[in-house]
Order: C-alpha cells, then structure tokens, then sequence
C-alpha cells in the first residue's frame, strides 16, 4: 500500500504520511479507498499550501536528536578508517581504534524509541546480553559455538537495532544487517579457521570485506542523523500543538 | 473546502465527541456518514487545520490526536 502513498507530495508524505500508513494497516483498503487515494494525491498536487506550514513544522528536527546519528555514522566511518589505516600501515595501533568505533556504535542505542518497538528492542538486548553471558562463562576453546554466536548475536544485533531506531522498513532492515554484517561474518570466520592463506597479503581482501560492517553503520546513522531520534521522550505536553 | 465540505462538517462533528486519531476519526465519520475513503478525511483533516478549526497534537508514542481548534471549542459544547 505504501506505492500508493509514493504518488503523494514529499510535504504532505512528511506531514500525513505515517498516519496514512498506520490508518491503512489499521483499516486495510478496498477497491474504492485505493482509488480515493489515487484521487487524493492528485488533490495534493493541485494544493501544496495546505500542507506546507505543518510539512515544515514535522521536519524541524531538535539537534540534540540528531546526535545518536551523528555517533553511529562516527562509529561506522572510524571503524572503516582504522581498518584500512591498520591494514595498509601494518601498524596495531590504528586496529586499538576499533573499540573507539565500538564505543560509539553502542552509544548511539540507547533512546526513547525503545519504548514504541518495545517487543523488538527488548528481544534484541536479551539477546545480545545473553551472548555476553555466554562468551564469558563458557571457556572458550571446544565451546566455539556459543563464541560465534555471541559474535554474530552482539555485532549483527547491534546493527538490527540501530536499524530499527532509524526508522527503516523491513526490507531494508534485512539489507543493512545483512549485507553490513554478512561478509564481514564469514571473513573472521575464514580467518579464524586458518583458511584464508598464508601471509599478510592474503587477509586484505578478508580485512576489507570486514569494513563493509562500518560501511553499514555508517550509512543507517546517516539515516538516523536525517531522521533525528530523541534519547529521551519528553514529557507529554498539555498545550496542542498546532500543525499549520 | 469543495467536495472535502461534507467529510469536514463530519469530521468537527465527531471531534465535539473529543479527541480522536485519524484512524478514530475514520471510524467515526463512516459511521456517521457511510463510507468515506481515507484520503478524504485527510484532504478534510489539511483544510480544518489551515483553517485553524482543528488543531493536532503529537503524542509521546509518536502518534498524532486531533482535536477541535480553539475557535470552535465553544460551539461544540
């Protein structure tokens, strides 16, 4: 239904949009809505003033919300940086960036969001807190599998919900996580086995499908950094609020 | 208003009821007034607020409620 939506105005997208998409779930269309529909993106088109004041009003973003964005795409390009830096230099100290970019990932989590995908986040943490229990009371060594896990749980995990909180579609969500963690999911995993050759040329191309991870963080914080997310909600006003 | 004229009548009608949502709101006037599609009653919800008749107001859980503008909070009562 949302291709419907497409054909609206991005002002009257951005004002009415989300509660057409929630009303449409709520109340799915018949034949006749959906030509109401295509009716009323052309009555859109025809009248862009209606729409204008409240369109600007909606896209007014606080620039305290704007700065989890702003810490994930920090953590994505910094993590990339390290990587290539490290790896071209062959120095250890750029990779002691990586917990910098980490750091930075994580921080940009935390938010008020939280509380309107209550269900997905709080499936998400548990998990993700329970792979840290895993990966440090099991000894490692025979227990690779809950290693593993822990790693895919923690790193892809992250990223779903940092997906989540920028607001993105399912399809893209499994895009980004995928396409974000996958590759660099299988190149620690060939090199963990040993299988990726010998000498350090050999792990280039591996080290490089590594920072498609911080690629994928950055790109949803850029997401995140337009969209703006509150870390904390603020409190219910009693004033209305006019969308003019 | 145009053809938005009689889903608007509805729309304050319902909205005199109280605060509703766009969804409520679409409950209400259908059953006030028979089927009407949604973007009617979004074409109508545009020209109230610009009108200043009806006022929203966004919601922590990010929804969006409307409710009657102060001008006409008096003849709604």
């Amino acid at each position: 239904m949302s291709r419907l939506i497409r054909f609206y105005p991005a002002a009257w997208r951005a004002r009415y949009g989300a509660e057409l998409e929630a009303l449409l779930a709520a109340r799915p269309p018949k034949l006749g809505d959906r030509l109401d529909l295509m009716f009323g993106a052309l009555d859109a088109h025809l009248h862009p003033e209606l729409v204008a004041a409240g369109a600007r009003a909606a896209a007014a973003v606080p620039i305290g919300h704007r700065i989890p964005g702003l810490a994930a795409t920090a953590g994505g390009l910094l993590f990339v940086v390290a990587l290539v830096g490290g790896g071209v230099s062959g120095a250890e100290g750029w990779f002691s960036w990586i917990w910098v970019a980490l750091f930075l990932m994580l921080a940009s989590l935390p938010g008020g969001y939280a509380a309107r995908v209550g269900g997905r986040v709080g499936l998400g943490l548990a998990a993700i807190a329970a792979s840290f229990i895993l990966a440090w009371t099991l000894p490692w060594g025979p227990n690779v599998v809950p290693a593993v896990a822990a790693i895919v749980l923690v790193g892809a995990g992250s990223l779903a919900l940092a997906t989540v909180r920028a607001g993105l579609g399912r399809r893209r969500r499994w895009v980004a996580v995928g396409l974000g963690f996958g590759p660099p999911a299988v190149a620690l995993l060939v090199v963990a086995m040993g299988i990726g050759g010998q000498g350090e040329g050999s792990l280039v191309p591996l080290a490089l499908l590594v920072t498609l991870y911080g690629v994928a963080w950055a790109a949803v914080g850029l997401v995140l950094m337009f969209r703006g997310s509150p870390t904390f909600d603020p409190e219910p006003r009693g004033d209305p609020e006019p969308a003019r | 208003m145009g053809r938005f004229g009689e889903t608007a009548m509805w729309v304050l009608v319902a909205l005199g009821r109280g605060p509703a949502s766009a969804t409520s709101l679409l409950d209400a006037v259908r059953d006030l007034d028979g089927r009407i599609g949604p973007a009617t009653l979004f074409g109508a919800l545009a020209r109230l607020e610009r009108l200043s008749l009806v006022q929203s107001t966004a919601s922590v859980a990010g929804a969006r409620e409307y409710r009657l503008g102060e001008g006409n909070q008096g003849a709604a009562t």
